[in-house]
């Protein structure tokens, strides 16, 4: 059975197409300012990753803040769900997911079969999660995808006292003036994220194995961070920003689901 | 039917309005109330029309220079309409002994208010004690009398009499429609049910008692097999000022068959017995209700009415939908949510602040609680 799962997220469209439980195609691309767009363009480009055409999908998921705008897609399913799902195929053992995205973050803990056992996510704030830390990024003027190596460097961690987006950058702004090292401040940063997922974790009781998804698990900085609070190994599976289009998919081949 | 619910809509929308009409055609004066513990059965046998203070919203900005930032919605809102002149129609305002920011928001009124009387009524926090019924009346007596003197008329026995049998109408209409709606004995939906309440708090107590009569008459004796879907929903917290809860969780395929807020189930819980002496009786049901997180019954009387209501009612998942900085509401839950896990019944918080509607990570979160149960 071939089936597609599109992942909308506020920043990253994501998507992928399995055959019979296998992953054939995976694909990310930037949502910008049209989700309906995106998502085409993702389905477009999954078909002809994986050599088929649409007639040859026998089911199509949406998921993600845009998936009420996938007008292909069969239904959709809420990433929450989805990432349970996907972690199944991706990370079996997993018992936590710690999802972080452009605008949301959550944490998902799953029962002993995989599925949604609790969750718990940011409201309508975007404290802490992937636009964060382009705002900070941009604050301290170097590139995103280098904020890993930055941390890595640090000797210290500055304190950083919010993860409000407008806070934090104003108090980022005074430490630069006062001097601090770019190093130490982004591992504060870091640690800022950090205490914000603890704190949603202790909510929902979450416990190990952890896995990382979303956009910020690719930044190392933040899954050190998270390990050291967890105290606890976190694991980032290879195709972590695709977990939940993964998951898409698997719900989509499954009739009951 | 439709006429009688446009008619509660209309006042669940325009309650000042319907209120300074309703004093403009009766010449008689409109009282502020504020949450369900206000004994609005002295207030209405003194000849005022009580009603209720929810606040109207749209961040008017007034109560900004007078309370603190982390004060929830419904008391800023409240003093926003005070201070803008919106409540310039009351004749008075009775504020029962409930959370601290409410008893000091009492104080700003009684500071504020223009030409208009202001009463505390300072009700027993402890509702449990030997004592406990004795002040309770106590307390209502002298607030009956405060009113005599303010409004200057008499509260004869008779008066508090006429006023439970339609306060006792009022909750018995609301609490047998919302049990209808639950079990499909009437084409009305919880989003409707919560415009009804709304509407009960601003509109003449007659008039409000006479439309849920009027309702009641649609409600069929067997249920309507299949309609709706399945995911059985309580909701519970202070107030829910935001219609749209109700739509959304509906959409995300709930149903509420337990809708807990201050408005709904915990005002229509328990009617006065009209057998007995009025007074007396009247202090016995606000002992007696439904408690809130202000007031302290048995150390965890709330989350046992609530799990038991549950349970009663095949509730599968709680939303708790608490206003940002209601502490009384936010300190009761981790408890509740226990008890609720105790009995495999699982639970969703969120957050809701002075929104006109709900907002994306609601619908997400509805519809992944949902996919969840």
């Amino acid at each position: 059975m071939i089936t597609a799962g599109i992942d909308i997220g506020s920043t990253t469209a994501k998507g992928a197409i399995l055959k019979d439980g296998h992953i054939e195609a995976v694909t990310v691309m930037s949502t910008g300012y049209d989700p309906k767009g995106a998502a085409e363009t993702v389905f477009q480009t999954l078909l002809e990753k994986a050599g088929l055409d649409r007639k040859d999908l026998e089911a199509v998921v949406s998921t993600g803040y845009g998936r009420k705008n996938v007008g292909f897609a069969g239904r959709s399913v809420t990433e929450i769900t989805c990432h349970a799902a996907g972690a199944r195929l991706l990370s079996p053992t997993a018992a936590t997911i710690v999802d972080i995205g452009g605008q949301d973050s959550k944490v998902i803990v799953l029962d002993s079969t995989g599925k949604v056992a609790d969750f718990t996510m940011n409201d309508k704030c975007a404290a802490g999660t992937g636009r964060f830390l382009e705002v900070m990024a941009s604050a301290l003027q170097i590139d995103l995808a280098s904020l890993a190596e930055f941390s890595a460097r640090a000797d210290a961690t500055v304190a950083i006292s919010s993860v409000c987006t407008v806070f934090a950058e104003s108090e980022v702004i005074s430490l630069i003036s006062k001097g601090e090292k770019r190093e130490n401040i982004i591992a504060g940063i870091h640690a800022a994220i950090g205490s914000r997922i603890v704190s949603m974790a202790g909510r929902v009781k979450a416990r190990p194995p952890y896995i990382m998804t979303g956009g910020v698990a690719l930044n190392r900085g933040v899954v050190r961070v998270l390990e050291e609070r967890f105290q606890s190994d976190v694991t980032v599976p290879e195709l972590a920003q695709v977990n939940g289009a993964v998951g898409a998919a698997l719900i989509a081949a499954d009739r009951n689901g | 039917m439709k006429d009688v619910l446009d008619r509660f809509e209309e006042v669940a929308e325009n309650p000042q309005t319907c209120a300074f009409e309703w004093k403009k055609e009766t010449g008689r004066p409109v009282v502020g109330t504020f949450c369900s513990y206000a004994p609005e059965e002295i207030i209405y046998a003194a000849g005022a029309l009580p009603y209720r203070m929810l606040g109207t919203g749209g961040a008017k900005g007034y109560s900004d220079a007078y309370l603190q930032s982390y004060c929830c919605s419904v008391v800023k809102n409240t003093l926003d309409d005070l201070l803008s002149g919106e409540l310039d129609f009351l004749d008075g305002a009775v504020f029962p002994h409930t959370c601290d920011s409410v008893q000091r928001l009492s104080d700003i009124f009684r500071l504020n208010m223009k030409n208009s009387f202001h009463l505390d009524a300072v009700l027993p926090a402890k509702l449990d004690t030997p004592s406990a019924a004795h002040y309770m009346k106590s307390v209502l007596e002298r607030l009956a009398g405060d009113l005599e003197e303010r409004l200057d008329t008499r509260v004869t026995k008779q008066d508090l009499t006429d006023a439970v049998l339609v306060f006792n109408r009022i909750r018995n209409g609301l609490r047998t429609l919302a049990d209808a709606g639950m079990d499909n004995r009437i084409n009305i939906t919880a989003g409707e049910l919560h415009t009804i309440s709304r509407g009960v708090t601003a509109m003449d107590p007659a008039e409000a008692a006479d439309l849920l009569d009027r309702l009641c008459t649609f409600i069929q004796p067997k249920a309507e097999p299949g309609s709706g879907p399945s995911k059985r929903i309580g909701l519970t917290g202070s107030v829910c000022g935001v219609p749209s809860v109700y739509e959304t969780i509906e959409q995300a395929g709930g149903r509420v068959v337990l809708d807990d807020f201050c408005t709904t189930e915990r005002y229509t819980d328990f009617a006065v017995d009209e057998s007995a002496d009025p007074l007396p009786a009247i202090a016995a049901r606000y002992l007696k209700k439904a408690d809130c997180p202000c007031k302290h019954s048995s150390l965890y009387s709330r989350g046992e009415r609530i799990v038991e209501k549950a349970e009663k009612r095949g509730v599968k998942g709680v939303i708790f939908l608490l206003l940002k900085f209601c502490d009384p509401h936010a300190f009761d839950y981790p408890y509740i949510r226990d008890m609720l896990e105790l009995k495999g019944i699982k639970s969703m918080v969120f957050e809701l602040d002075d929104e006109q509607s709900v907002h994306a990570q609601f619908r997400t979160r509805c519809e992944a609680f949902m996919e969840m149960l």
